[in-house]
């Protein structure tokens, strides 16, 4: 089963929200009030050793709601032989998870977000589970500057290349700082491939203007002529860290990937080089001057994380604000003009090596992106309903609120030219297609191709339908395999693929299916599949069941696991 | 060259380092600048120089510089002059932030001339506290808090201040660094979630750490001190035995459904434990997994739609899982404020009339059953034109009431109720209403004048005065840089006045710490409107 939050899983995996998962049909109520035992030993993957001290945890499956999970959520150490047990356990479906020093946190037979579900009731085997538990992973490093001092207060960002909807991506999980030795360490890290980088400011950077606020610097027509240095004392200090991934990259492209297996302990070791900082000159639009525009820097580290630079920004005169402090390469400029009791943002991407000119009086993201939810019976649009529009190029993403009337303006959030997603977050409702005759559309994206506003109309339908199964090996129910929901053109829409892990008695759910036909297919040990790709799937397709989903209905279907 | 302190004083004023410092106009503009300042930067515990210093000088704008390997600096094409220098270092402390408080603020100051001789600027190296926590049988212990408190002086009473923590790693260590050379206190625990299977699977009780005081102390009283002098690397380990912890369990009750309520819990002393405590808005009950034998005040607070605090507190001794614990949440006071003004020359009361302006503030602090102080502070409510002045959201408790008058007031009376507010300290109770704190403020004060003799190793002086009739805290007043002071505004009524070279070391609240300091202060009686000139002696405190 899929034990996360919904709302987070499928917005990363790009779906429309679908209907809130149903509960599922709550186990037979025997008629007398019959309870039962979870229990088991924990033990290391590898060494198959017993593991005490290990923390296991039993929740009802979060279907149920928060305050069933503070209710039944139980608590039970492993003893010297790494027993545990929960006795009095009512029949249900429970999620079991164990922490320990040395290991990462983990579900039982977890596999990305699945695990299987321990089901509880007359006649099925709950006792004697053996929980593996992989050993942890571990990245440690220290920071340090050109003279061999150690760099504190650093903030250092552990990324982790991710199977995200069948596709690879990499985005932060977790950030730290260093302390006084300049040292820092991720722990209970699973399996996988690691980047890790480095943000800081040397502690002793002087970063100011060069350009005095005064009128000689403006010609008669209120422009500045040239962008002359003031000859300024400490010029010396006036310098920056640039963002440095390991081992000694300046992007996440050409940075080295840690692969780390269970039990492995990296180090990363930084040294970071003090590099003049720049002084870019931005021209803006003249605005009121009781209204100061601001300008904030950031620069964009992996799909959708944008890290604050610490630029400091003056006003030289109307229009024209000096940003001091920056490093070379790839920034964002963020104006920030007061608009009443709002603030309008436009945002340009410059690339930049030496102190420059921006013009950014014609932001490059000035494109607006408004438009229709359109449902297909046209029936109004269930509220609230909001609608998400991704780059899908820097994962940069923003959100706004759909009338009943379907209609949405990005107004605030005007973008660049580039290639974009829709995203529609509401129960029950999907895209089936979006069309513009301003841009060209796939599936649910468009490609802005000219600087002008863009309208388009999302086709939605609503209605989802849901599978429930079982998998069968040797016609026993099979716990553990991965189910893979596909539709007939592979190729179509990644975002139409479902899956699940069967639970301990074989059965699993898939929710939220989007009307169709489909392939549906067990897989034993198929977790390392990168099930999206087609060529990937292909042997398993003759083995699988052909299912028709229609709206709001539910499908049984057994399926052989492969 | 001369370096020297200056001592600039200031009342509950920060001060940027940089900015604030005005110099005369002459001293920023020379028409010779061939003069340079040239230095040297040394740590303070070994005299070794220290290499990547940051030195920054006001003379001409800003310079700043980092010194060489052998810890030098050089600043040419100066005018003549004095120009502030700071200095910096990650993992040193410059003197003046060792030294400056609220009260106190010193700035090195550079000259800048002929035959001037290398300046020699010190920096007091960091301390840093570092050690491992395991299990009796060597394993370590993960993720447990780790806290260093300390005592201090806070408006001359001793308190305790938690000045440091984090928690232990993978592998049970742990590190704080950026100490201040000082007295610290450290504590270990407690864990918030059970740790351990109790051995034998017959007694299903779990099992935890509780909080241990450096070396193995159960409360504060039996810590021992653990002394950071500069530059020290002191390593702490400690082993800890997990006890017995239970299960705390109950529902709250008086928020609005739905609502989230954090929940604390406090040990006898009113120190914040971690507890992990759970609290689902959906049903009311809460849970704390894991707690050591002992006694505690679980706190609970939220705020009603309203903006209003409710607040509840519950005893709890725990030697058993407890379940069926009932919090109740009510609302906490606001206490009105009223203020009059009785004018001597027209002998009319007077009300204040000015919009926005309150002839006094009042602070209310609790030292409550707990060694950490919270104040509360009156503040302005109602719509323009209506305003009032109110404490708002007082937690039941015991209060001494702090009133600060603004301008030419003194205060004559403060009562609340019946009650002698000047004398006695105030209680408010829970869900109660209270009665408003009612104000006297009078403009005929006695003015006190007059000059403290200073030594040389002292560039200014702090003058308190204490009131005979009442148990409010002393007024408090720098004098300037040669010693002067005035009092304007006192109550008429006898003070023992004195002056103290460091009132920030002074625990001027504590009658029998001040006993030895009392023999030696003025005994002045003053009426209405009198005028009153004296010379005082200067006290070393400490000595």
């Amino acid at each position: 089963m899929l034990p996360l939050n919904f709302l987070q899983i499928l917005f990363l995996l790009g779906f429309s929200l679908p209907a809130q998962a149903a509960p599922r049909p709550a186990a037979q109520a025997p008629t007398e009030p019959a309870v039962f035992r979870i229990s088991g030993m924990v033990v290391d993957a590898i060494s198959g050793q017993p593991l005490a001290r290990a923390s296991v945890s039993m929740d009802v499956s979060p279907a149920a709601g928060s305050s069933a999970l503070l209710e039944s959520n139980r608590t039970a150490v492993t003893d010297t032989e790494g027993k545990f047990a929960f006795p009095g356990v009512p029949p249900g479906k429970y999620v079991l998870s164990a922490r320990r020093r040395g290991y990462f946190p983990q579900m039982y037979q977890q596999h990305e977000s699945f695990t299987t579900a321990i089901i509880v009731g007359p006649g099925l085997d709950t006792e004697n589970l053996t929980f593996r538990l992989h050993p942890a992973a571990s990245v440690s490093g220290d920071v340090r500057d050109e003279f061999d001092d150690p760099i504190r207060h650093a903030q250092v960002m552990l990324f982790r290349e991710n199977l995200i909807g069948g596709t690879r991506r990499t985005s932060v999980i977790r950030q730290v700082t260093t302390d006084d030795l300049g040292h820092y360490r991720f722990g209970h890290l699973a399996p996988g491939t690691y980047f890790v980088s480095v943000s800081a400011q040397p502690w002793y950077a002087q970063h100011s203007p060069r350009v005095r606020p005064n009128q000689e610097n403006l010609n008669s027509s209120g422009t500045i002529s040239s962008f002359s240095p003031s000859a300024q004392q400490g010029q010396a200090l006036d310098v920056v860290y640039p963002v440095l991934f390991f081992p000694d990259a300046n992007d996440l492209a050409s940075a080295a990937p840690l692969a780390l297996r269970a039990g492995d302990a990296a180090s990363a070791d930084f040294r970071l080089h003090a590099i003049p900082a720049l002084h870019l000159l931005v021209r803006t639009p003249v605005t009121d001057p009781s209204q100061p525009v601001n300008i904030r820097v950031t620069q964009s580290l992996a799909d959708g994380r944008e890290v604050g630079l610490p630029a400091s920004i003056q006003q030289v005169a109307p229009g024209l604000i000096e940003v001091s402090g920056v490093p070379p390469g790839r920034l964002s400029l963020t104006q920030m003009t007061p608009n009443g009791n709002a603030t309008t943002q436009r945002t340009q991407r410059v690339q930049v090596f030496t102190d420059a000119e921006v013009d950014a009086t014609q932001s490059g993201s000035s494109i607006v992106v408004s438009g229709i939810v359109r449902m297909d019976d046209d029936s109004p649009v269930p509220q609230p309903t909001r609608v998400f529009l991704r780059n899908s190029a820097t994962g940069q993403n923003a959100t706004t609120d759909v009338s009943a009337t379907g209609e949405f303006s990005f107004k605030s959030n005007p973008v660049e030219m580039g290639n974009y997603e829709i995203m529609v977050a509401a129960p029950a409702l999907f895209i089936r297609s979006l069309s513009s005759s301003d841009v060209k559309t796939t599936g649910r994206s468009f490609q802005i191709t000219n600087a002008k506003d863009v309208s388009i109309t999302v086709n939605v339908s609503k209605g989802t339908g849901r599978i429930t199964g079982l998998a069968l090996k040797n016609n026993k129910p099979c716990s553990g395999a991965m189910i893979v929901l596909a539709p007939l053109d592979l190729r179509s829409n990644p975002a139409l693929f479902r899956r699940d892990q069967s639970d301990s008695d074989g059965t699993f759910s898939l929710n939220a299916v989007v009307p169709g036909r489909y392939t549906l297919m067990a897989i034993e040990d198929g977790w390392d599949l990168e099930w999206a790709n087609p060529d990937g799937l292909k042997k398993y397709l003759p083995g699988g069941e052909s299912v028709e989903i229609v709206p709001n209905q539910k499908s049984e279907i057994k399926v052989n696991v492969q | 060259m001369v370096v020297r302190s200056v001592l600039v004083c200031l009342l509950a004023v920060s001060l940027s380092l940089t900015r604030s410092f005005a110099f005369p106009q002459s001293l920023l503009t020379s028409t010779q600048d061939k003069y340079s300042l040239t230095g040297m930067v040394v740590n303070s515990a070994t005299g070794e120089p220290i290499r990547g210093a940051l030195v920054q000088i006001y003379i001409n704008g800003q310079s700043s510089q980092l010194t060489g390997p052998d810890g030098k600096f050089r600043f040419d094409r100066l005018p003549a002059g004095q120009t502030p220098v700071n200095i910096r270092k990650p993992g040193f402390f410059s003197q003046q932030q060792l030294e400056n408080g609220p009260v106190r603020f010193t700035q090195l100051v550079g000259t800048i001339g002929p035959d001037a001789p290398l300046l020699i600027l010190k920096l007091v190296p960091e301390g840093v506290v570092f050690g491992r926590i395991t299990a009796e049988d060597g394993e370590p212990i993960e993720n447990l808090p780790i806290q260093l408190v300390v005592q201090g002086l806070e408006n001359g009473r001793k308190v305790w201040r938690d000045h440091a923590g984090g928690s232990t790693n993978e592998d049970g260590e742990f590190r704080i660094a950026e100490l201040q050379p000082g007295t610290y206190y450290l504590s270990a625990g407690p864990s918030s979630n059970p740790v351990s299977a109790a051995s034998g699977s017959s007694n299903p009780g779990a099992l935890g750490f509780p909080v241990v005081y450096y070396p193995a102390g159960s409360d504060l009283s039996s810590a021992s001190p653990i002394s950071i002098t500069p530059g020290k690397r002191l390593e702490i380990n400690l082993t800890m035995s997990a006890q017995s912890c239970f299960r705390v369990t109950g529902t709250i009750t008086g928020h609005g459904s739905g609502q989230y309520v954090n929940l604390q819990v406090a040990n006898s002393v009113g120190r914040h434990f971690p507890t992990n405590p759970r609290f689902d808005p959906a049903t009311g009950s809460f849970r704390i997994p894991c707690i050591s034998p002992g006694a505690y005040t679980l706190f609970a607070n939220t705020q009603n739609p309203q903006g209003h605090s409710l607040i509840a507190s519950v005893s709890l001794n725990v030697n058993a899982d407890l379940s069926g614990v009932h919090v109740l949440l009510l609302p906490t006071a606001n206490i009105p404020v009223r203020t009059r003004v009785i004018s001597s020359r027209t002998g009319s009361e007077q009300f204040s009339q000015q919009e926005n302006y309150f002839p006094a503030y009042v602070q209310l602090v609790s030292h409550g059953s707990g060694i950490f102080e919270s104040r509360h502070h009156s503040q302005q409510v109602g719509e323009p034109g209506s305003r009032s002045l109110e404490i708002q959201n007082v937690p039941p408790g015991t209060y001494s009431v702090e009133i600060n008058p603004n301008g030419m007031f003194y205060v004559q009376s403060a009562n609340s109720g019946s009650l002698n507010l000047l004398e006695s300290d105030l209680s408010v109770a829970a869900g109660g209403s209270p009665e408003p704190i009612e104000i006297t403020l009078r403009d005929d004060g006695a003015s006190l004048s007059g000059n403290v003799s200073l030594d040389n190793e002292s560039s200014s002086a702090v003058i308190l005065a204490f009131p005979d009739h009442s148990s409010a805290p002393p007024i408090i007043q720098p004098t300037d840089p040669k010693g002067s002071f005035s009092l304007p505004f006192l109550a008429p009524g006898a003070y023992k006045i004195l002056a103290v070279d460091r009132v920030e070391q002074l625990e001027y609240r504590n009658p029998e710490a001040m006993r030895r300091y009392f023999s030696h202060a003025r005994d002045l009686t003053v009426g209405p409107d009198q005028k009153e000139k004296i010379e005082l002696e200067l006290l070393k405190v400490g000595d």
